[in-house]
């Protein structure tokens, strides 16, 4: 067995390696690897323990690490409202990724830019729309009910027609999200508020992308509001003006939808209420589900609790700088915030500038603070213009 | 197929024998090289694996070899691996240390990546003092340090 000592380590011949007892003990590179798959918000509350192991989330070799995991293009849609004689819907949708544009030494500037592979027009842009992997979905009718279901592959800038759905939905009521992989869309039928409830029984439908197929996912009471959707932690989240509801697949039909009693606040105590709010956006950044919340500004959902919590800063008050936000979606393990200003110089504006912030977040304990890393104005847009969608889709 | 019939025996540290078809002994990338490399005995050592880990790794490849040769049905084969990876990495940390560096030593990409994940998704929602007591890491910041951090990161030290 010459071969065998090729392979041996350089060490002491040891009959009975000791078990390692701890993480220190292990090879960097094997710790290395281990500190990849952690979440960069984490990154901060890891490099507490020990100055070895901040050394290690510090290093190079780590951004290095988790620059060869797989990437995510932020795409923002814009839609122009024309106005036109007749009374039909004439919108125009115009498509960009964020992207890294002239980089000094130092500083990292960051602009709107046209899609490499440019998306074709298409009159569904506005229903309710989602991606998986390097696919988007628009699902049901914008203004107008429909079973339509239309598929875009953003490498090829291919639209395709898939599978109907079963029950015609439209946006904005339509709440779509994405678990393990497979599309869930709740509600968004066509409301008539004959019996005037808030609730009502709807199929949910189950789309799988690997076998291009739907699923009847059983009957939910569903709201007839439904403002902003997103998933995390295996479940779909719905925020609109008055609540917060949760669809859980894994629950038993018919007890898989639960409606929150409230917008419950997690400062100054169980009671406190965000009250006279509005959702403007949600999204998700590395499983976490925000939401910005007019007047009271941007919170995260603790999902241990299910109360809305609101992001610090690094003195532990609120961000004062968050002011507005129209769109926001996940860049590189970061919260991108988006949001348009008309010149207030000019008196009737034609033109508005898109800003955006680019903010990092760390997690300890119960406690999330974000650190805004960057703003500025990424592209000035006509005066038409408003935000439609703003998706993170894989490269 | 008779060559996936042949019978190697792996050694621990200990000297303990484990007889395994080629085709797990395969999915040791180490082994692998070594039969590739005309090492044709039926008997490869493991020095620095003693016969604990070894079992277990070799349970690991056993099982994902047996899943990879069903034909049809993978969806639910895939699932049921899943499930098999999740039950078979939730062990105690040593075990777990024992079982990424035996994985790292043998070249057993699939042990590795389930290992490192489980180190990450552990380490993942800790308070940096319970980071400290599971993973055993000794907190080499000194109390000034200490200070220093907690005053630029107030938002996390809150009560």
């Amino acid at each position: 067995m010459s071969n065998s000592n090729a392979v041996e380590p350089p060490k002491k011949h040891i009959t009975h390696p000791p078990p390692p007892h701890s993480l220190s003990s292990l090879p960097d590179d094997i710790v290395l690897s281990c500190l990849a798959r952690v979440p960069r918000c984490y990154h901060l509350n890891i490099s507490w323990v020990s100055k070895h192991l901040k050394a290690l989330v510090r290093s190079p070799e780590l951004n290095l690490l988790r620059s060869t995991l797989p990437k995510r293009s932020l795409h923002v849609c814009f839609e122009e409202e024309e106005d036109h004689e007749d009374d039909e819907n004439h919108s125009s949708f115009h498509w960009f990724t964020i992207n890294e544009t002239s980089t000094t030494a130092r500083t990292m500037e960051y602009g709107l830019v046209p899609n490499p592979t440019p998306f074709p027009p298409h009159p569904k842009y506005g229903s309710s729309t989602v991606a998986v992997g390097s696919k988007m979905f628009f699902i049901g009718g914008s203004t107008e009910p429909s079973k339509d279901l239309w598929i875009l592959d953003t490498r090829s800038g291919n639209m395709t027609q898939g599978p109907s759905m079963t029950v015609a939905r439209k946006q904005p009521k339509a709440a779509v999200g994405v678990i393990d992989g497979k599309i869930y869309v709740i509600g968004g039928r066509d409301f008539s508020f004959s019996n005037g409830r808030f609730h009502e029984e709807v199929q949910v439908e189950v789309f799988d992308p690997e076998s291009e197929t739907w699923e009847l996912a059983g009957q939910e009471r569903v709201r007839k509001f439904s403002r902003c959707s997103a998933s995390v932690e295996g479940k779909v989240f719905m925020v609109e003006y008055t609540r917060t509801s949760v669809y859980n697949p894994r629950e038993g039909e018919g007890e898989r939808m639960v409606h929150m009693v409230s917008k419950t606040l997690a400062e100054g105590g169980r009671k406190d209420r965000l009250k006279n709010v509005t959702v403007g956006c949600v999204c998700v950044v590395e499983d976490v589900l925000f939401a910005f919340f007019n007047p009271t500004g941007l919170m995260w959902f603790d999902t241990k609790l299910y109360v809305w919590r609101k992001l610090v800063g690094r003195d532990g008050k609120e961000l004062p700088f968050i002011l507005r936000a129209d769109a926001m979606g996940e860049y590189e393990g970061r919260l991108v915030v988006l949001y348009m200003l008309a010149e207030k110089e000019v008196h009737n504006p034609v033109a508005k500038s898109v800003r955006c912030m680019f903010v990092s977040l760390d997690r300890a304990g119960d406690m999330i603070c974000g650190t805004i890393d960057w703003s500025g104005i990424v592209a000035t847009v006509p005066f038409l213009f408003r935000f439609l969608h703003c998706l993170a889709v894989s490269d | 197929m008779s060559e996936s019939n042949k019978k190697i025996s792996l050694i621990s540290s200990e000297g303990e024998a484990f007889e395994v078809s080629e085709a797990v002994a395969r999915e040791f990338e180490i082994v692998a090289h070594m039969l590739e490399d005309g090492c044709s005995g039926s008997s490869i050592p493991i020095t620095t694996v003693d016969s604990n880990i070894l079992g277990k790794v070799i349970e690991y490849c056993t099982k994902h070899v047996e899943v990879g040769n069903v034909e049809g049905n993978s969806e639910k084969a895939e699932k049921d691996l899943e499930e098999f990876d999740k039950r078979f990495i939730a062990v105690e940390m040593n075990t777990l240390f024992s079982l990424i560096l035996a994985a790292n030593y043998l070249n057993v990409k699939g042990l590795l990546n389930i290992g490192c994940q489980k180190v990450a998704d552990t380490i993942k929602d800790m308070k940096p003092e319970e980071v400290r007591s599971i993973f055993n890491i000794e907190n080499d910041y000194t109390p000034a340090e200490e200070e220093v951090v907690r005053k630029e990161n107030e938002w996390a030290f809150q009560p």
